[in-house]
């Protein structure tokens, strides 16, 4: 293809991807933008102003504020550390503890936060043994607030920061490193001087995510916040009590929020170019040295491996315990195998697991569509254009899943040209759409890590030979991206299995969930069933995470 | 390439369309056997769709039993809060056609957005007046008992609260704990006992009520297995909560709870059913809420879910205590519906919020 010339091909890819952003992304959230404004004699400020005024609201930002940041700095210290332990340190069992590491990443939501009141809840196990072991007249602490919601997020959202700064590392060259150890530069040097600068990106992207996943946090604030009030927890106040127009601005305020945070970060990652070098040799982990570091580090990632294993083991050995023993003894002991029984006896049961695996699949393969070509002409192109066209991309991420979900409400409930003069409210598809919007920006990251690795002699070659764009794009690049694309794909599928927030506002009659069902069967005194349906989750997940590893060796070991 | 995409999506829209169309072909010929079966004057549907705040396994009794009577199918989904809020938000666009679960105060709420269908139920004249709306928007179909209930392995008889003007008592203090401001039996109860003590004594003491008894209050729970266990571990040793939620802890999780039968009555809540206006299965939703109350599937529900009937003719049939147990507080439901909001959010900003921030931090 000659520059100058825009092949018909990617003209009608600018159109179909206008049209979807500007239907599912801008369109929705205008409306949403539109009721904020709405007061009693047409438009105006006026619920801004309410909204403003009032001391608890804006502590209520405030509040939202800070748990951004606070996940932003516990996520980013221990995923980066995680991160540095697994690059120079970690021997023989790196593949097991690198799966453990991902595995909170698996748990549904609220499956997180059940357990964890079973672990660290005024009646807690842990909680309970520790008092007992060390003979406290009161347990040792209460897990509510403020702490209790980070620790919750943290320990949910660390793995983005883990995996992007540990496969940024993959970009540090190690002879730098020697060069700099054997002039005695101290390895807080080595870090400031020589890793710092290539993992920036990855740590920015990272930031990100971690703020707006930190601020957008439901299950958490919702369960054990107490007196801590954040917005996503107010918005679905403000709908139960009917305050629309107060939901309204309270989504366009926390959309504010992240939106200003992602465009600061964007204009400061520009002055940071593209991973360092292609050419780095690969860091060998370090033996021997540093006995007295390596041993510390040693330590502080088994007691890391340890709390992330507590929680799944708390879920797993609760699964198999009858609910009248979960809710009533301290240290339940008494087994069962009728939770699982539960869920293969009734096909109403079953097939909400059908349901979320064909819906998680719809959002991949959609998913991935949009956003294969895209990603490869961002990559490509280094234009004004393109750029603009990556943040319309990544505005999702700035919307927390409430937000996502109620901005869809919002347009498709009324007949829309967007969706073919159809309303998409109650219909099967409303939820796969849903998941899709939320994955894109994730699948986007991916795509670029593993189209930005992608030999460029292989294009030109393919291109000299006189194929085509179409025909090099499916021929040539596709091949060589697709375990990079596809394992990106996965980690949606993952994410997406155990969804809620979105799924609970939009959710029908032919598409419930098995997050649904899992909240369902929790809210009817059934915990036993709840869990089973989480160990069924996790399962699948650790299966998918399974494949990706065979799929992106590079990406992931 | 893109081609061979776009004419894979192409086919796969149509292979949707088709089955479509399929379904909707054995509508009517089911509709034809139907018509025969039934004597209702019209036409039913071969399917429902029902939107519910009402438990799996009853609504799987009730559809079923709807089923077997009919022949339409019901397709269910049970959305507990949320319900008003899907509704309302689908009002353009209705998927469902029964709303079935909620109180009186949000029935009355929907109402008067145009939701509903006026439908008439022959036991419709055997209804009280209060259960009921004049025009037939919406029914009435269990009265839902909201009780203080306590562990009997914490607590005596005695030690326990009689009536909930004892819940302010210092005795009781950090003993309590209840569903936070986003339960709707929690909402309900509230609102009744600012309109009970304001009735009463004066609208001063009902907020000073509100504030002993958010005093009293360890903890709020926002969600009801979180809120029992509590209860179940010993936490704390008195809740209250939605009758049949704590027959059911008593009854199917062994737990050691006894309920409360308080002297100035239990805060009846009616729980009702409406058909959605412009729905799709219009003459089945009719069918459906005529099926629901009627005496033998409210007599159904009374047994098997513990459930009171609305209409005093199922009373009949349904368990012994319900004759006599849990009389109902003396309430204005009216009153209680449109103050509601006003004295939630008071209750929300002015008490919860306030003062468990100084308790927790």
């Amino acid at each position: 293809m000659k520059k100058g010339k825009i092949s018909i091909f990617r003209y009608l890819w600018y159109l179909i991807l206008g049209f979807l952003i500007l239907g599912y992304i801008i369109v929705p959230f205008f409306h949403t933008f539109m009721q904020a404004l709405e007061t009693d004699s047409g438009y105006g400020l006026d619920v801004f102003r309410e909204f403003f005024q009032n001391p608890n609201q804006r502590k209520v930002i405030g509040n939202t504020v800070l748990l951004g940041a606070a996940s932003v700095l516990t996520c980013g210290t221990i995923g980066i550390m995680l991160a540095m332990y697994m690059t120079f340190l970690a021997g023989k069992w790196k593949k097991i503890i690198h799966i453990l590491l991902l595995s909170p990443m698996m748990i549904p939501g609220v499956i997180t936060v059940i357990s964890f009141i079973q672990l660290y809840g005024e009646s807690g196990i842990l909680t309970k043994g520790i008092q007992y072991l060390l003979h406290l007249e009161q347990i040792p602490f209460q897990f509510q607030g403020f702490g209790a919601i980070v620790f919750v997020v943290t320990y949910t959202q660390y793995v983005y920061f883990y995996l992007n700064v540990y496969v940024a590392m993959k970009y540090v060259d190690n002879s730098s490193i020697e060069a700099a150890r054997s002039m005695g530069a101290s390895w807080f040097q080595i870090f400031k001087d020589v890793i710092w600068p290539v993992i920036i990106p990855a740590v920015l992207s990272s930031v990100i995510v971690t703020f707006a996943s930190g601020i957008s946090s439901f299950s958490a604030p919702n369960l054990i916040g107490g007196s801590f009030k954040v917005l996503s927890t107010q918005i679905v106040k403000s709908k139960a009590n009917n305050h629309m127009e107060m939901a309204s601005v309270q989504v366009v305020v926390l959309f504010l929020i992240s939106m200003i945070v992602m465009l600061t970060i964007q204009y400061y990652s520009k002055r940071y170019g593209n991973y360092a070098s292609d050419r780095s040799t690969a860091i060998a982990p370090l033996k021997g040295t540093h006995s007295l570091l390596s041993f510390i580090s040693r330590i502080i990632i088994f007691i890391q491996i340890l709390l992330i294993l507590l929680p799944i083991i708390t879920i797993v050995y609760l699964s198999f315990v009858p609910t009248s023993s979960i809710m009533q003894d301290i240290f339940p002991h008494t087994f069962t195998l009728e939770n699982y029984l539960m869920i293969f006896q009734k096909t109403r049961v079953l097939k909400p697991l059908i349901n979320s695996l064909k819906m998680s699949a719809i959002a991949v393969i959609a998913g991935l569509v949009i956003t294969v070509p895209s990603s490869y002409m961002i990559v490509k192109y280094k234009s004004k254009f393109h750029a603009f066209l990556k943040v319309l991309l990544m505005l999702p991420w700035t919307m927390p899943a409430s937000v996502v979900a109620i901005n869809l409400i919002n347009a498709f409930s009324q007949k829309s040209i967007f969706a073919f003069g159809n309303a998409l409210i109650g219909g099967f598809y409303i939820v796969p759409i849903a998941y899709t919007i939320n994955s894109i920006p994730l699948l986007l990251n991916s795509n670029e890590v593993a189209i930005m690795g992608l030999n460029k002699n292989l294009e030109e070659a393919s291109k000299s030979l006189g194929a085509n764009m179409a025909h090099t794009f499916f021929r040539i690049i596709m091949p060589n991206i697709a375990p990079g694309i596809m394992a990106g794909g996965v980690l949606v599928l993952i994410r997406t299995l155990g969804e809620y927030t979105m799924s609970a506002l939009l959710y029908g009659v032919f598409n419930r969930p098995i997050s649904i069902s899992m909240v369902t069967a929790m809210q009817e005194y059934k915990m036993g069933l709840s869990l089973a349906y989480g160990v069924i989750v996790i399962l699948i997940c650790y299966t998918a995470l399974g494949i990706i590893f065979k799929l992106d060796k590079k990406r992931f070991f | 390439m893109k081609k061979r995409l776009l004419a894979a999506l192409l086919a796969g829209m149509m292979v949707f369309s088709l089955a479509a169309c399929g379904s909707k072909e054995s509508t009517t010929t089911e509709d034809q056997k139907e018509d025969s079966k039934t004597e209702e004057s019209a036409e039913l549907e071969d399917s429902l769709v029902v939107y519910s705040t009402h438990s799996e396994d009853m609504l799987e009794e009730i559809c079923n039993a709807f089923t077997e009577k009919t022949g339409v199918e019901v397709e269910y989904i049970n959305l507990k809060g949320e319900l008003a809020d899907r509704v309302r938000s689908e009002k353009d666009n209705p998927q469902a056609d029964i709303m079935f679960g909620g109180d009186t105060a949000t029935y009355m709420l929907l109402q008067d957005e145009g939701c509903y269908e006026a439908t008439k139920p022959e036991w419709a004249g055997d209804l009280p007046a209060d259960f009921k709306d004049a025009d037939g928007y919406w029914y009435g179909t269990y009265k839902t008992p909201v009780v203080m209930f306590y562990n009997t392995d914490l607590m005596t008889a005695e030690e326990a609260p009689k009536d909930w003007s004892d819940l302010v008592k210092p005795e009781y203090a950090g003993k309590i704990i209840t569903r936070d401001s986003l339960s709707s039996s929690m909402r309900s109860t509230i609102a009744a006992l600012v309109s009970y003590y304001t009735a009463n004594e004066s609208e001063e003491a009902a907020w000073e009520y509100i504030e002993g008894l958010n005093a009293n209050i360890k903890n709020y729970y926002n969600s009801g297995s979180m809120m029992f266990q509590a209860i179940g571990k010993g936490e704390a040793a008195i809740s209250i909560a939605v009758l049949d939620n704590i027959i059911d802890n008593r009854d199917n999780n062994s737990m050691p709870l006894e309920i409360v039968d308080a002297t100035s009555g239990a805060i009846t809540i009616t729980d009702c059913i409406a058909a959605i206006k412009n729905a799709p299965h219009p003459n089945a939703a009719a069918a459906f809420v005529e099926f629901v109350g009627s005496k033998e599937c409210e007599e159904m529900v009374a047994n098997s879910f513990n459930r009171m009937p609305a209409l005093d003719a199922a009373l009949e049939g349904a368990p012994e205590w319900m004759k006599t147990g849990y009389a109902p507080m003396t309430l204005d439901w009216a009153d209680i519906s449109a103050n509601q909001s006003a004295t939630l959010e008071r209750w929300e900003t002015d008490y919860i919020d306030g003062n468990k921030t100084v308790q927790s931090n």
